[in-house]
This record gives structure tokens, C-alpha cells and sequence, in this order.
């Protein structure tokens, strides 16, 4: 005990051992904030696309089937997206939780705050149209999440409830358009332009969906018409590929 | 050398600055901790005084290498507390069992505080309960222990223990209380009497 002091000198000496550089230190803090940040911003992203789902998935008109509305609920809920939201909150959470005053906040306030951080910055991209932009490169580029958003589609295609979805093959009058649904039947639609007072126009080539009513054996009688998947930029688009 | 007058002259603070620039001013830090940290040490894991020395001495070594990682706006003692009982729990957790017992020193006035704050009232006899107050905490878990520890024998208050054990000042209330009554628990369980 006496002696200790000069023996950990002495191993200093003889191990040439010197502090660390303070940049070792403050680098390593700084790379626990920026995965932090990373984290978070993935996961406004993944908000910015559940809030854009919601909006598309047109609750509201689904409301008109009566029933089913529980059954629709279920499979539109954007889960792939509430997924990556948790899983990027809680990475976001245990990186910061290395950062170094971290250990003086409580578990629940941090993941409450980057939750709110989360809906704060994840509204702000929806604004600015980043959740429909990441839905269309995830479908554009990732199979299986292609399957899932047709799977989504699918749920509009049921013409004995009134729904139908699919796309525009021409619009032959002022009047009616044949509709190409997605399992490739052809319908013939009817529609009133002024009735439905449409916040768009129709272009061919259009993926729509519809609410109304089968008045044939391929004739429907269209109340609303929708975008498919939202966007309307998306919509030119298919108009002059 | 490092004269006994420019030890007792500088604050920790300042000797943490200093050591920086001479390595011989790391001495002085070391003379004016290696007495508390052996027996906190000591008396969270139970060590023998050799073990606990050897485990002082990797304490100190880490200390002196990430010298420059002191956060100033912790108090030194908080933060070289820190690295011991970082050490300490995962040497602990390497041994898990301790053959030789538990082993601590309780000094007069330490005990007093101790039973004063657990509430064990005027039949405490600090002469004759020393082996007691052991015995019950030997028996708590290392994560109960170390907290009452820290409050009662190293007299740290709660923002201390929060930067020692890097934990929220909130936990730190919750799991004195939880200690304290895991040492009443076993002091009326064992139907242990003092005299």
C-alpha cells in the first residue's frame, strides 16, 4: 500500500504509457451523436411515409362499405413503416444512451422526446412530399414491397361493395372511360365530371380507384374517384410514359 | 519529485491539468484517492486487501490514460469513483463468487451515519455490529449494495451517485430505497438483533 503510488510510476515509466489524446475522446462522443442523428432522421423519414399511407389509404371513403371497415383497417396499416419507426427510435435511444451526459435523463423521457422529435421532423418531410417519394422508390426498387403495396391496392377490388381500382385505358366521352381493373377485367365506367366535382382530371393511363356502384355485368357507376396511391405528380407521370 | 506542499496546494482539478504536463503530479492524485478507493473498493466487492490493491492499481493505470476524458463539469472525485466502480463490478462479475468472504472496514462514525439513515434507532452498538451490518450486506445483491455503499459509508449524495453509476438522480432515489429495504428485510428475516 506504501509503495503504490511509485509502482503504478513505475509501470507508467517502463510501459511508456501516456493519456490518451483528447481527440480519441471527443471524436467518439461526436460519432455517437451523428449515429443518433441518423437514426432519427431515418425514422422521421419512416413517420413521413406512415402519415403519407394513412392520408392515401382514404379511410374515410371506405366508411361507405358499411362493413369490412375493421378488416380494411387492419390491412392498411403501414406496419413494414411502424416497424422501422420503433426499430430506428430504439437504435436512435441506445446510441444515445453512449453519448456522454446522457445517463442523466430517464429511459422514458429520452424515447419520449425522440418520439416527439420523430413526429416533429416526420411531418415536416411529409410537407415537403418525402413520404410519397420513398413509398414510390421503395415500390419501385424492392419487390416484395411492391407486392405489398398491390396487395394494399387489391382491397379496392371488390365492384359487389362498390369498390374499383385500376387503370384508365380511355376516356371515350365526356361521360364514361374504360377502366382496366387490376386483375385485367374491363369496365365500362360511368361518371358525371360535374356531380363528382373532381379535384383532378382524368388522364388515360391512370391508376384510380372508385367508389360506387355495379350496375352491370362489367358497368359501374362512379360516385368518387381517387388517385390510387395519392399523388398527383405520379399521375402525370403515367399520363405521357 | 513532486514536492507534499505542491500536492496539497492544487485542486483536483488542477492536478488533473498538471498531470497532463508531468507525470510525477499524477502521484499526488494518487496519495489523495488510494485510501478511499481501496476501501470502496473494498467494501462493494469484498476483495482481500491484495486483490484490491492489484485492482487499484488498473484503476489508477486507466485513469492516468484517459486523463483527458475528465469532464469538468463532474466533480473529480465523481469521476475517478466512476472508473473504480466500472473496475470493480466487472471484476466482480469475472469472479462471481468470493471465496474469502466479505470483507469490509467500518470505522466508528461510518457505522453511526449507516444506522442512522437506515432508521435501526438507539439499539445499535457500533462497537459490536460491525460483523452485522457485513453480514446483511454480503447477503444484497452488488447492485444494492454499491448504492448504499456509496450514500451511507462513502457519504456521496445523490447527484454524485448519479455520476458514479451513470444512472438518472430519480433511479438513484429509487434504488437507495429499495436497498434500504432489502437490508431491513434481511435484518428481520435472519431475526437479527443489535446490541
Amino acid at each position: 500500500m506504501v509503495n503504490l503510488s511509485e509502482k503504478i510510476l513505475k509501470q507508467i515509466e517502463s510501459k511508456k504509457l501516456s493519456p490518451k489524446s483528447k481527440w480519441v475522446f471527443i471524436l467518439k462522443n461526436y460519432i455517437f451523436w451523428f449515429i443518433f442523428i441518423v437514426f432519427l432522421f431515418l425514422g422521421s423519414l419512416s413517420f413521413a411515409v406512415i402519415i403519407y399511407m394513412f392520408k392515401v389509404s382514404d379511410w374515410s371513403l371506405y366508411l361507405h362499405a358499411g362493413d369490412g371497415v375493421f378488416e380494411f383497417f387492419l390491412l392498411s396499416l403501414p406496419y413494414f413503416w411502424f416497424l422501422f419507426l420503433i426499430l430506428f427510435i430504439i437504435l436512435a435511444f441506445y446510441n444515445f444512451k453512449y453519448t456522454k451526459r446522457a445517463y442523466r435523463y430517464g429511459g422514458f423521457l429520452l424515447v419520449f422526446v425522440s418520439i416527439l422529435i420523430s413526429i416533429f421532423l416526420g411531418t415536416t418531410f411529409y410537407a415537403l412530399g418525402m413520404g410519397e417519394k420513398i413509398d414510390i422508390a421503395f415500390s419501385d426498387n424492392i419487390s416484395f414491397y411492391h407486392q405489398m403495396r398491390e396487395k394494399r391496392a387489391r382491397m379496392w377490388l371488390n365492384p359487389e361493395k362498390g369498390f374499383l381500382a385500376g387503370t384508365i385505358l380511355n376516356l371515350e366521352d365526356k361521360d364514361n372511360f374504360i377502366l382496366n381493373d387490376l386483375n385485367g377485367q374491363k369496365w365500362t365506367i360511368d361518371y358525371d365530371r360535374t356531380e363528382l366535382k373532381l379535384p383532378f382530371s382524368l388522364y388515360s393511363g391512370e391508376k384510380i380507384k372508385i367508389f360506387g356502384e355495379k350496375t352491370g355485368d362489367f358497368n359501374f357507376k362512379a360516385e368518387i374517384i381517387r388517385p390510387l396511391f395519392g399523388g398527383r405528380k405520379r399521375l402525370h407521370h403515367f399520363n405521357f410514359k | 519529485m513532486i514536492l507534499e506542499n505542491s500536492c496539497e496546494e492544487n485542486s483536483d482539478v488542477d492536478l488533473v491539468r498538471l498531470s497532463l504536463l508531468d507525470k510525477d503530479y499524477f502521484l499526488c492524485l494518487i496519495k489523495r484517492y488510494e485510501k478511499r478507493l481501496l476501501s470502496y473498493i473494498q467494501r462493494i466487492s469484498g476483495l482481500r486487501v491484495e486483490d484490491a490493491e492489484d485492482l487499484l492499481q488498473d484503476i489508477f493505470l486507466k485513469t492516468y490514460l484517459n486523463l483527458n476524458d475528465f469532464d469538468s463539469s463532474l466533480k473529480f472525485s465523481s469521476w475517478i469513483y466512476r472508473i473504480a466502480h466500472n473496475q470493480t463490478i466487472s471484476n466482480f462479475r469475472k469472479l462471481k463468487s468470493r471465496s474469502e468472504g466479505y470483507v469490509v472496514d467500518l470505522e466508528v462514525d461510518i457505522l453511526e451515519n449507516f444506522s442512522s439513515h437506515l432508521d435501526l434507532g438507539k439499539e445499535i452498538n457500533n462497537k459490536l455490529n460491525k460483523e452485522i451490518i457485513e453480514k446483511i450486506l454480503e447477503k444484497i445483491d452488488i447492485k444494492h449494495r454499491e448504492v448504499l455503499v456509496l450514500r451511507f459509508l462513502e457519504e456521496k449524495d445523490y447527484k454524485e451517485i448519479s455520476d458514479i453509476i451513470k444512472k438518472p438522480m430519480g433511479t438513484v432515489a429509487t434504488l437507495i430505497n429499495r436497498a434500504k429495504k432489502k437490508f431491513l428485510e434481511i435484518l428481520r428475516k435472519e431475526d437479527i438483533k443489535f446490541y
